[in-house]
């Protein structure tokens, strides 16, 4: 009895799951949900008809969760992961539709906040001054041996 | 944002100082051999 | 990835074709080595035609073919110009090579130099930097090998792996520098025309107009000069590369075998020649999205664009190009590591009395027994070891300063330089794991000047630059 209820239980909580397997087949990840640089790596498994043939996917990222405005719309039939770059800060959702517009997998998202500018400008700084100092050093040490061989 | 204007000079630019590196090495090779200065 | 490989048989038809050629190369140029200096400095006379080329190849690693599409993919603009800002390190050694050569007529490393110029703490320092970055470069490189070989034909990591390996390690052994040196003058035309080619029709077919069309509606950041993360990681990567060039033994021993007045123009035009190659080599990336092109994963996009655009043709030049980038460098990390063993761990720490015939064939074996370990290293395939290359910015970058005032200054001692170095490296280490990779080179050579500077003006060495004219002073 208890086995069962146990059984019963599982089956319980495993179903929303199911669900969604279901109707959501492909699992779409990525790979940070916070980017500091503009890139992200976007992954998801690969879907097979009946002849194991790859069915074409189209990846859509956007900036708003209902995707009435594309970013981009990219057909991917041969991978089943990519990376993409360029993007400026900002939170983009990111689903994968079937080619009559089918949702293909749940919409994820991910954030992008790029680095400050403060931080960097002052890392660059530092790194400026250390160079400056080594090209003066080298040109003044050239020039000084250069006038007595 | 870069401008097309410097974006196109400075990939083009690029392109045309790499061309010549293959011909300025040939040359130096040509002319090093012919006075024997190879190695 | 289907679209950019080359079928298995080919791609072996071409290492088994460039194999034969290189090895009966070596063994032909190899008969007319001598001596020592034969086989380790090409006989110390190099003209500037051969010196540039070497120097130019050396640099130009699979990296420059592959990893500047990456950079130019990821970060733009800014990943190209930050990539091509690593030929400052041979425009800066430029100088430096030439005073190398008046300074130290017969010397042999730059293991060398540290011992006379700093004396034996300072010493065994610099040759744990040395070791741990010439390792670490060699065992990237026999594993971007195979790896890379695997993507692009589909050839086993294994099989790829070895074949570049024997290949590199039995014209290196046979012909010695004069074979490195001569193959990377071909090796550096083969690039030359491989990434001209590739540009020239990515700039034709597809147009900078529609290139720069499509990034600024698709990927805007890239274009944007202000792109912080690259802003940030700029100056590191720049110090790393000059650390790289100024402390190892490969930059060093081309100081000693170029001729004498050679060294600082040659170094100088292969710097120049070097700086458009990254743009060259990475503005291809930026064509992706006008191709529909969308990497799988980044360091893809170029050999992804280039089998887009020329086909198979294309795939068989990327090849050919990574092949020689690899072969180009791998070559003359093998010679250099293989004369600081033979030179300052075998004669400097074993044999000191050993005379020159004997290192010439001790030196051999080195370089058998240095590429058997890189092999048995690669082996497993562990991309931890692969990466290890990464944090070696640490240690190198703590060796600009003590090299720099070592050679120009007579004020700076042994005591300073070692712990220049030594602090240097731990303080770039502990910046690399508690911040990030990128303050690692900046944070070692940052501490490795104020030591510098404090010893300069602790303590006066009142060094004579006639002791390193006679390499051979006992220890």
């Amino acid at each position: 009895m208890l086995t069962d209820l146990r059984i019963l239980l599982l089956i319980l909580i495993a179903f929303p799951a199911i669900l969604v397997a279901a109707t959501t087949p492909s699992s779409l990840t990525v790979n940070t949900e916070l980017s500091k640089e503009g890139f992200v790596t976007l992954s998801w498994d690969l879907q097979r008809d009946a002849q194991n043939n790859a069915t074409p996917v189209n990846l859509q990222i956007s900036k708003d969760a209902a995707f009435s405005h594309r970013l981009r719309e990219l057909q991917l039939p041969q991978q089943n992961k990519v990376h993409l770059s360029g993007f400026e800060n900002g939170l983009y959702y990111a689903r994968l539709v079937g080619e009559q517009q089918q949702p293909l997998s749940a919409i994820i998202q991910f954030r992008v906040q790029h680095h400050s500018l403060k931080n960097a400008f002052l890392l660059f700084g530092i790194g400026l001054l250390l160079f400056i100092i080594l090209l003066v050093c080298l040109l003044q040490f050239t020039r000084k041996h250069a006038q007595r061989p | 944002m870069i401008s097309l204007t410097l974006f196109e000079i400075f990939i083009t630019g690029a392109l045309l100082v790499t061309c010549l590196s293959p011909l300025l090495l040939i040359g130096l090779l040509i002319r090093d051999w012919k006075k024997g200065d190879l190695w | 990835m289907i679209d950019s490989q080359i079928p298995t048989q080919t791609a072996l038809i071409i290492l088994l074709l460039f194999g034969a050629g290189w090895i009966v190369f070596g063994w032909w140029l190899g008969r007319r080595n001598k001596t020592l200096e034969d086989y380790m400095l090409a006989g110390r006379n190099v003209g500037l035609a051969l010196a540039s080329a070497t120097a130019m190849a050396t640099w130009i690693t699979s990296n420059t073919t592959l990893v500047a599409p990456q950079l130019t993919y990821q970060f733009g603009i800014w990943g190209m110009i930050g990539y091509s800002m690593a030929a400052l390190g041979l425009i800066f050694f430029a100088p430096m090579a030439q005073r190398i050569k008046m300074l130290m007529p017969s010397g042999y490393t730059c293991g060398d130099f540290i011992r006379l110029r700093f004396g034996r703490t300072a010493w065994h320092v610099f040759l744990v930097v040395s070791f741990f970055y010439a390792m670490g470069w060699l065992v990237s490189l026999g594993m971007a090998g195979g790896i890379l070989l695997e993507a692009l034909s589909g050839l086993n990591y294994h099989l790829g792996m070895t074949a570049i390996l024997v290949i590199c390690v039995s014209y290196t052994l046979l012909g010695g520098l004069r074979a490195v040196i001569a193959t990377d003058y071909i090796q550096t035309l083969i690039i030359l025309f491989g990434v001209l080619f590739i540009g020239y029709v990515c700039w034709r077919d597809v147009g900078l107009t529609t290139i720069y069309q499509n990034v600024s509606t698709e990927q805007p950041q890239l274009l944007n000069l202000l792109f912080p993360a690259a802003i940030m990681f700029l100056f590191n990567n720049i110090f790393f590369g000059i650390g790289e060039i100024f402390h190892s033994n490969v930059w060093w021993s081309r100081a000693f075998a170029f001729r004498k007045g050679l060294g600082k123009r040659a170094y100088l035009l292969a710097g120049l020649l070097w700086l458009p190659i990254p743009i060259v080599t990475g503005f291809i990336a930026l064509a992706g999205s006008s191709l529909n092109i969308y990497p799988p994963s980044p360091d893809m996009i170029g050999p992804l664009v280039a089998a887009k655009l020329l086909g198979e043709i294309g795939a068989v030049f990327v090849f050919i190009v990574v092949f020689s980038a690899l072969a180009s460098s791998l070559d003359s990390l093998l010679a250099a590591t293989g004369d600081l063993l033979t030179e300052d761990v075998y004669r400097g720490l074993l044999r000191p009395a050993s005379d020159k015939q004997h290192l010439f064939k001790v030196s051999k074996l080195v370089v058998l027994g240095l590429g058997l370990t890189t092999w048995l290293l690669c082996l497993p395939r562990l991309t931890t070891l692969g990466e290890l290359l990464n944090f070696t910015g640490a240690f190198v970058a703590s060796t600009i300063w003590p090299i720099v005032f070592g050679l120009y200054r007579r004020r700076l001692t042994g005591t300073f330089a070692a712990l220049a170095m030594g602090l240097g490296t731990l303080s770039g280490l502990f910046g690399y794991f508690q911040i990030g990779f990128y303050v690692a080179a900046l944070t070692s050579c940052l501490i490795s000047l104020l030591i510098c500077v404090i010893g300069l003006w602790l303590q006066d060495a009142q060094f004579d630059w006639a002791r390193l004219q006679n390499a051979k002073e006992t220890r």
